[in-house]
């Protein structure tokens, strides 16, 4: 019981990072293999703005996530668009590359230092309700399960509702039918990937407010947020908020049977429902 | 001047040049119908008008700029629209948000989303259903009320009739014979009675290469005829 609540809240995190590679790859069908590593430099731009200027970390996010959205536009009107001219494979290649990049710049300017947030938010990132004997709820597992419903319920309405939302699923479908009627695929791209930027630096800062971060954390997050993204149905925003939840279950079950099994069994179920959808 | 002056256009396909060295004028408030047989280069030639494809030679320039190196979607701005072969409307999205992404980037004209549904009254029941549920003669009546809300000066469309049945045909016809202030039009139609009939012009393309252009009064149905199977070169 207590494992469940606590993969549940777990998921709510997973979730937060898989959506924009879900955006990136529903829109482009670009894999981003530098998503994990974005939602890192997120989280080292926020500690950075927070202990430079001793403003608390969700204060500091505030200023972060405007140069973030602008890196991931300009990424896309740079990088990406070139690469994805020269077919399907390169971005994956790119962003690979990119990846690298970016760790080995984490490091040079950040050191290997291991940083939290956790210090600076306080009783949220300590504290939870008790309900019952054995059961805790972290109000922080709370906070960020509400932020994942709430990004990917606001991504849903502006793909659903808006008509920037609706140009981007224009362009999804048929970029050279979009251009027909006058909407450039380029732009439509470099906003896209500055809302999944976006969405992985809110879901940086989590990661640091909860545990820590480090210049090489980036591929591990990304391997948690593609398993959520895949165990859910590429492309679908609710099946991604269900993929990263069914993860984290699946890693706080396991780690109830043996905490060495924690990591092992959320892989075990992303293989598993890989052979399962392959197979139907 | 022309609306439309393409000077020694060709397109490829890889090695195949499916069109050569085209030049043709159209004029304001023209109706141009382009006729050929099957690979014979017509949707290319439209394609590579639109920007969806590009020219390896030549110069097209529309209403005194050239715009021969634009984009498609700057093409669009200007007033230079397609409707592509097989109508592509944007599959998932209903009839009223493939209609809402084209108002989205229009220029400024008559046309706008209450005017279509006025032209197109068959479209307004059908509003909120998926584009791909559509019957072909719907698919092309949305098809073309998506070109008509960019507010085209030259509204391009590809293969009219095809795949759709008879009496379709001649709903999307009567719609568009109905539309007042129409915008220049130059069409692809495979059925040459239909394109005699509607066309002030006939322009016959054979292998990529303009064999007749001709007011559609001045020429015979055996004269194009000959002209689209390449028995006899007929005047250009």
């Amino acid at each position: 019981m207590n494992a469940v609540l606590q993969g549940i809240l777990l998921g709510g995190l997973y979730a937060l990072l898989a959506c924009g590679l879900s955006l990136m790859f529903g829109v482009m069908r670009i894999i981003n293999l530098a998503h994990g590593d974005i939602a890192v430099i997120g989280a080292f731009l926020v500690w950075w703005v927070s202990a430079r200027f001793g403003v608390p970390p969700f204060l500091a996010l505030a200023f972060a996530l405007p140069v973030m959205l602008a890196f991931g536009y300009l990424l896309q009107m740079t990088v990406l668009t070139r690469s994805l001219r020269a077919g399907e494979l390169t971005p994956l290649l790119t962003t690979f590359g990119l990846a690298v990049v970016i760790q080995n710049a984490l490091l040079l300017i950040f050191s290997p230092d291991v940083r939290s947030l956790g210090a600076q938010t306080g009783r949220l990132a300590t504290g939870g309700w008790r309900v019952g004997d054995s059961l805790v709820v972290p109000y922080l597992g709370v906070v960020i399960l509400g932020v994942a419903v709430a990004v990917l319920g606001g991504l849903h309405l502006v793909l659903s509702r808006t008509g920037f939302g609706r140009e981007m699923r224009a362009v999804a479908v048929d970029p050279d039918t979009a251009a027909l009627v006058g909407v450039p695929s380029r732009v439509v791209y470099a906003r896209a990937t500055a809302l999944a930027v976006g969405t992985a630096t809110i879901a940086g800062v989590f990661l640091a407010v909860q545990s820590t971060v480090e210049p090489a954390s980036g591929p591990t997050q990304l391997i948690y947020a593609f398993e959520a993204v895949v165990i859910g149905g590429l492309g679908s925003l609710w099946g991604t908020l269900a993929g990263g939840l069914v993860l984290g279950v699946a890693q706080t079950v396991g780690a109830q049977i043996d905490p060495q099994l924690s990591i092992l069994s959320g892989h075990v179920v992303f293989i598993a429902v890989l052979g399962w959808r392959s197979r139907a | 001047m022309s609306l439309l002056s393409v000077s020694g256009v060709s397109a490829r396909h890889g090695l195949l040049t499916a069109v050569r060295e085209v030049t043709c004028e159209v004029e304001e408030g023209e109706t141009v119908a382009l006729v050929g047989a099957n690979g014979a280069g017509k949707s290319t030639l439209l394609r590579t008008l639109a920007g969806a494809h590009p020219a390896s030679a030549g110069r097209i320039a529309f209403g005194g700029h050239d715009v021969t190196h634009r984009p498609a979607h700057r093409r669009t701005a200007l007033g230079m629209v397609l409707v592509p072969e097989g109508r592509r409307l944007f599959p998932g999205l209903t009839v009223a948000e493939n209609l809402a992404v084209a108002a989205r980037r229009a220029r400024p004209g008559p046309w706008d989303t209450a005017r279509v549904y006025t032209a197109f009254p068959a479209l307004e029941p059908l509003r909120s259903r998926d584009a791909v549920s559509l019957s072909g003669g719907e698919q092309q009546m949305t098809a073309i009320a998506r070109g008509l809300l960019s507010n085209p000066r030259l509204l391009m469309i590809d293969e009219v009739s095809l795949g759709l049945s008879p009496a379709a045909v001649d709903t999307v016809y009567r719609a568009m014979d109905e539309i007042s202030d129409r915008p220049t039009l130059l069409l692809v139609e495979q059925d040459l009675a239909r394109a005699l009939a509607v066309a002030d012009r006939v322009i016959c393309l054979l292998e990529g290469q303009i064999v007749l252009s001709a007011p559609s009064r001045e020429v015979t149905r055996e004269q194009v005829t000959s002209a689209y199977f390449g028995l006899r070169r007929a005047p250009a």
